[in-house]
């Protein structure tokens, strides 16, 4: 009957340490992928803005040389504040399923007016087929540069909708916890002691999973290598997800560190009472 | 003594604990590798795929040997020599390959012709912009392209100039009996849009 019992708290000591990983992971996503002021933060101290201006710029330059058009055409059709205030609305439509458009006029018309006054003369009808081709490819270049899609709501209905299993899981994994270190009291009831070893022994087998994963993702993946879309964005993701397994690495430690502690103190606590059972029974009565 | 032995069993315990934490975690990670093993593996391929290894990026130097041929060709995308044309005062990287973003940054190699000092077809294309190649024009016979590699400086001389359309693949033959420079780049040299044409220059080795 008591090793049953034994058993049995260790199984339910086995899921709460399940709990624990599920509720850090549920938590440290909310906080960073899922949470649009950190996605803001990281594009600001990546100076995300500046660089996707950069990348737009040159990204026109590809289209001038085989254009046949003079550089100077590019002056100033795009400025930073356009670049930051249309990748905010990119990110605003995805976290907050908003529907601004990004408007591509201005730099239709600047470029234009760029391109009039310097030809200087009237083009033919191939030559202003290949000029609309061209002011159009930098329009659309510009788009996809600040990665403009038509997925936006899309993605924002997804977002939507992992937040709201997120916010229910949190909710069943918090009452799954509760109950789990409910049921241990109770099996543990005639040696309430050894409530810190179960509690102990779930913690630190979080925090060894935790630990061991982030282990198992860097040797297997190279996190400054990856590329995806173009490289500010990559830069950023490689930030995300390198911060990501940071606090990985610091829960597992700080896990690791307070299951230890449970255990060293259910030992203490064990071996005191063992102790006194010991000199209880040696003391001659009376 | 007795603290000997509250100190041992304490100890004893601890590790207890432990040694049932660890085996519990190999148990979750043996049933959470059956379980999911394959997903796992799915998502560490996607990263891979997504993942370029910039420290493969080959550094070894090309050279040349005795008999002409060439050891560690440039990596694709990359560098490896500058042209210089006097006569249109051009000094321009040479980059091995001919994408968009290669032309940008420069002059482009195709990739199927020989490279300088082999003794075939060398076949070398840039933009017509203000940069590159708009003054193809002034270009005359005699004139000399220089151009400077990673093993070695090659004097080509200007022999013939032809327009041809992007089509006349034989125009610009890939062969081996002779070390012929072609450079080419769209005409109309101001034109706007797209350019069927190609105006090309040939030049042999002089030295």
């Amino acid at each position: 009957m008591k090793k049953i019992n034994i058993a049995l708290q260790y199984i339910i000591a086995l899921i709460l340490s399940l709990t624990i990983i599920a509720f850090i992971l549920i938590n440290m996503f909310s906080s960073t992928i899922l949470n649009k002021n950190y996605i803001m933060s990281e594009l600001e101290n990546e100076n995300y803005y500046e660089k996707i201006y950069e990348e737009v710029e040159s990204n026109f330059e590809k289209y001038i040389n085989q254009s046949g058009l003079d550089e100077e055409v590019l002056d100033g059709i795009v400025s930073r504040e356009k670049v930051e205030q249309d990748t905010k609305k990119i990110i605003d439509n995805i976290f907050s399923g908003g529907n601004e458009t990004i408007s591509t006029d201005e730099i239709k018309n600047e470029l234009e007016e760029n391109i009039r006054v310097s030809l200087k003369r009237a083009l033919t009808k191939t030559e202003q087929e290949s000029v609309n081709t061209f002011v159009n490819t930098i329009c659309n270049e510009y788009k996809s540069t600040i990665l403009s899609t038509k997925y936006e709501n899309d993605i924002h209905s997804m977002f939507n909708k992992v937040s709201e299993y997120l916010s229910s899981i949190k909710k069943i994994i918090l009452i799954t916890s509760f109950i789990c270190v409910a049921l241990i009291i109770i099996l543990s009831i005639k040696q309430l002691y050894q409530i810190l070893a179960r509690i102990g022994v779930s913690i630190t087998i979080s925090g060894l999973l935790l630990l061991i994963s982030r282990i198992y993702i860097i040797s297997k993946t190279k996190i400054s290598d990856i590329t995806i879309l173009n490289n500010t964005i990559s830069i950023v993701i490689r930030n995300v997800i390198t911060n990501i397994l940071n606090i990985i690495n610091k829960n597992s430690i700080i896990l690791l560190i307070i299951g230890i502690v449970f255990i060293l103190l259910y030992a203490i606590i064990k071996s005191t009472m063992e102790a006194k059972k010991i000199k209880e029974q040696y003391t001659p009565e009376k | 003594m007795h603290k000997h032995k509250f100190l041992r069993n304490t100890i004893k315990a601890t590790i207890k604990q432990i040694i049932v934490a660890l085996i519990f975690t190999a148990l979750i990670l043996f049933i959470g590798y059956l379980l999911f093993g394959a997903n796992i593996e799915d998502a560490i391929l996607l990263i891979s795929k997504v993942s370029i290894n910039i420290d493969e990026k080959k550094t070894v130097e090309t050279i040349i040997d005795d008999n002409n041929k060439l050891k560690n060709y440039p990596e694709y995308g990359t560098s490896y020599g500058t042209i210089k044309i006097p006569k249109i005062d051009v000094d321009l990287p040479v980059y091995y390959g001919d994408s968009l973003d290669i032309l940008k940054k420069g002059v482009g190699h195709s990739s199927g012709s020989y490279f300088p000092g082999e003794g075939g077809s060398i076949l070398y294309m840039g933009h017509n912009s203000k940069k590159v190649f708009r003054r193809f024009s002034e270009l005359q016979i005699g004139n000399e392209i220089i151009v400077t590699t990673t093993y070695g400086e090659f004097k080509y001389k200007i022999y013939d100039m032809q327009l041809i359309k992007e089509t006349e693949l034989d125009k610009v033959p890939i062969q081996k009996e002779e070390e012929i420079l072609m450079v080419y780049t769209c005409y109309p040299f101001n034109n706007i849009g797209y350019a069927t044409q190609r105006y090309v220059v040939y030049a042999k080795l002089e030295s």
